[in-house]
């Protein structure tokens, strides 16, 4: 193989490599994000919900054929009688978020319709966190895996 | 001339290299970890203002009790054998006696009955577990006996404390 054959099909493929490697990201800040306590009730009725940032994501789609949704799970079962809700901000672009969803450790949208070419970073990410009296007095970690699906 | 041009496709296969490593680190997942967690919630309330007045007795007899169950209470716990208290802040002339009894919830709790209310706490109701549940009765017994005379009609606040479990 000729040096300049060796140089245009090199160059082909790093064009080629380029693309696929631009083609999709997601990622969180922070990794571990704040603590979700339950500390309060109304007499008589179930302890109060709490909310609090999750901080933001970042999504990269720059190719056709890539992803369009986004969805979140759990890792794990949460404790018996409690509920992990998440909401994630729409990127722009004409994505949708689905507003507040409940977690489970199966795969649900939280955003919709990611356009083929976005590149948004800084989208709020808000969570939910509820338990009945029932619920007792607990502390756990939890995982929340979020990817990006067809 | 070969020399540049096998020099460009060094560099452009260099470049692949890193382009395909960029490639293999695009990252279509990730794990963000949340704590969630429970603090220990005890919580109680009151409604309701009752005013009993005695006002007759049978001959012969101490001046007949009256009842007011128009309060009701309401209460939330996490917790496993939570207990209610009641107490008054000072106590009542001599001859007087002011008795409340507080319905239990529901899941095991148990209701102390009608106790008679002094500047010690007693307890009112026990055994109360991880339940909300409110419009439960509340039920005040004012008695006298003669010797008590004629009171003024006096306001008397009622202490009501719950006491975790664990």
């Amino acid at each position: 193989m000729s040096p300049r054959l060796v140089a245009l099909v090199g160059t082909a493929l790093l064009l080629v490599g380029s693309r696929v490697s631009a083609a999709q990201t997601l990622s969180v800040v922070p990794l571990t994000a704040s603590t979700l306590t339950v500390t309060s009730a109304v007499a008589g009725q179930q302890p109060t919900a709490v909310s609090g940032s999750g901080g933001t994501y970042a999504v990269v789609t720059l190719n056709k054929t890539a992803y369009t949704t986004i969805t979140a799970r759990l890792s794990a079962p949460l404790p018996a009688n409690t509920t992990l809700s998440v909401t994630l901000a729409s990127p722009g672009s004409g994505a949708v978020s689905m507003g507040a969803v409940q977690l489970t450790t199966s795969a649900q949208p939280v955003v919709t319709g990611l356009p083929s070419r976005l590149n948004a970073s800084g989208n709020s990410i808000t969570y939910t966190f509820s338990a009945t009296s029932a619920a007792g007095v607990l502390s756990q970690p939890v995982s929340v895996i979020f990817a990006l699906a067809p | 001339m070969n020399t540049r041009i096998a020099r460009r496709g060094a560099l452009a296969i260099a470049l692949l290299t890193f382009g395909l490593a960029r490639s293999a680190s695009a990252q279509t997942s990730t794990t963000q970890s949340v704590t969630v967690a429970v603090n220990a919630i005890n919580q109680i309330a009151f409604t309701g203002s009752p005013s009993l007045t005695i006002t007759t007795a049978a001959a012969g007899s101490n001046p007949t009790s009256v009842s007011d169950a128009s309060a009701t209470w309401a209460v939330t716990t996490n917790q496993t054998g939570a207990k209610i208290t009641g107490s008054i802040a000072s106590a009542l002339p001599a001859g007087i006696t002011l008795s409340v009894s507080l319905a239990a919830p529901t899941g095991g709790a148990v209701s102390a009955g009608s106790q008679a209310l002094g500047t010690t706490a007693v307890d009112l109701v026990t055994g109360i577990t991880k339940l909300a549940q409110g419009s439960l009765g509340v039920t005040y017994t004012l008695s006298a006996t003669a010797a008590a005379g004629v009171l003024s009609s006096t306001p008397r606040v009622v202490t009501y404390t719950i006491t975790g479990g664990t």
